[in-house]
């Protein structure tokens, strides 16, 4: 089947947005079902891309549909890694820790709107673009990120 | 490590997932809205059979008894056929004043759609007496007492269909407390967390 010019643009959008949606899904689905999620999430975007209006911008558009279906996405999240007390035990015990795999166990604990501010930082978002996609206020965004932040470092990165 | 090096670090990574070819995603896309589609197509259409097949024989039944002059069995008739005919249009007017909670819009906003969507049902499921197993049950026992007349067997038939309805009732409201109330309960409760944390 020819893809449709509406068709090929929301393909492009999809492309342009697919390792943040990645990333996004696995973090708010198992590892068995992280793949629904995102297929869910790609679906709930075609079903509201005819009520794109233009007043935000495309990128804060797209995070909020897919933070939104994957807020609703009730399955219980599981751990995708280590639980944090094995990966802080692993760290005392003098062996060089990976960063990254120490804010994935970081997230695993967080409830699933802080998980949802503290990715779209991660994706690079600012403050107000962030505040956007939630309905929250910016200085709100600003506070619990700063929080999250401190939490997180005084937890991992303290002794590295 | 700063928090900014955490950040580029993050967005390097990749996930190892390649992305699917235009093509396949939207093939995907298409093969799930169209599933989703027939679905509530199916629904309704299984609906609407039922009605259509149900209001001949009630019909039918209220125009043989109206013929024998026998007025109870054509009112009980009547009635049946009328309650066919409401429960569909009932589901249809219900699901067409239940907003559909919108993805895009703030999380917020889409959080209270789905709070209300849920208690929506469940007062839907909580009232199923009114609409749907009191009208039933008055129309079958009512026909049942114009065929037999005021016997014993009436008034055990009456007592099963009673208990029957009391049964699947009682099912409908055990559905809406543990299944949409307890989510929107949740949701409420996620609501109040981002009052409190973000609104203080």
């Amino acid at each position: 089947m020819i893809p449709t010019e509406r068709e090929q643009r929301f393909a492009e959008m999809l492309r342009e947005n697919h390792t943040a949606l990645v990333r996004l899904a696995r973090h708010y689905a198992g590892p068995g079902d992280w793949q629904d999620l995102l297929q869910e999430i790609h679906l709930q975007l075609w079903r509201s891309n005819d009520r794109f209006e233009g007043r935000a911008q495309r990128s804060t558009w797209v995070y909020r549909v897919a933070l939104n279906t994957a807020l609703s996405h009730r399955r219980k999240p599981q751990l995708m890694h280590q639980q944090l007390d094995g990966i802080a035990e692993h760290g005392d015990a003098g062996d060089p820790v990976d960063p990254m795999r120490m804010l994935e166990a970081f997230i695993a604990t967080l409830e699933p709107v802080q998980r949802g501010v503290l990715l779209l930082d991660l994706e690079g978002l600012e403050r107000e673009e962030i505040a956007d996609v939630l309905g929250l206020s910016p200085n709100a965004v600003a506070i619990r990120m700063t929080r999250l932040r401190q939490a997180f470092e005084a937890r991992f990165l303290e002794d590295t | 490590m700063d928090w900014n090096q955490i950040r580029r670090q993050w967005q390097n990574t990749s996930d190892a997932v390649a992305p699917v070819s235009d093509s396949e995603m939207l093939a995907d896309v298409r093969q799930r809205e169209s599933k989703v589609r027939n679905l509530v197509k199916r629904r309704d259409r299984l609906e609407t059979i039922i009605a259509v097949l149900l209001v001949p024989v009630f019909g039918y039944a209220a125009w043989r008894a109206g013929a024998r002059a026998d007025w109870l069995a054509t009112f009980f008739s009547l009635w049946l056929t009328a309650w066919v005919i409401y429960v569909p249009w009932h589901f249809w007017r219900v699901r067409r004043r239940m907003a559909q909670p919108r993805p895009e819009l703030t999380l917020i906003v889409y959080l209270t759609q789905q709070r209300d969507a849920m208690l929506a049902q469940a007062r839907m499921l909580e009232q199923v007496w009114i609409w749907y197993l009191a009208p039933c049950a008055i129309g079958v026992i009512g026909l049942n007492l114009a065929a037999a007349g005021a016997t014993a067997g009436t008034l055990i038939y009456a007592t099963i269909v009673l208990a029957f309805c009391a049964f699947l009732g009682r099912l409908n409201r055990r559905a809406a407390r543990t299944h949409f109330r307890d989510l929107a309960a949740q949701i409420d409760q996620q609501l109040a967390r981002i009052a409190e944390e973000y609104e203080a």
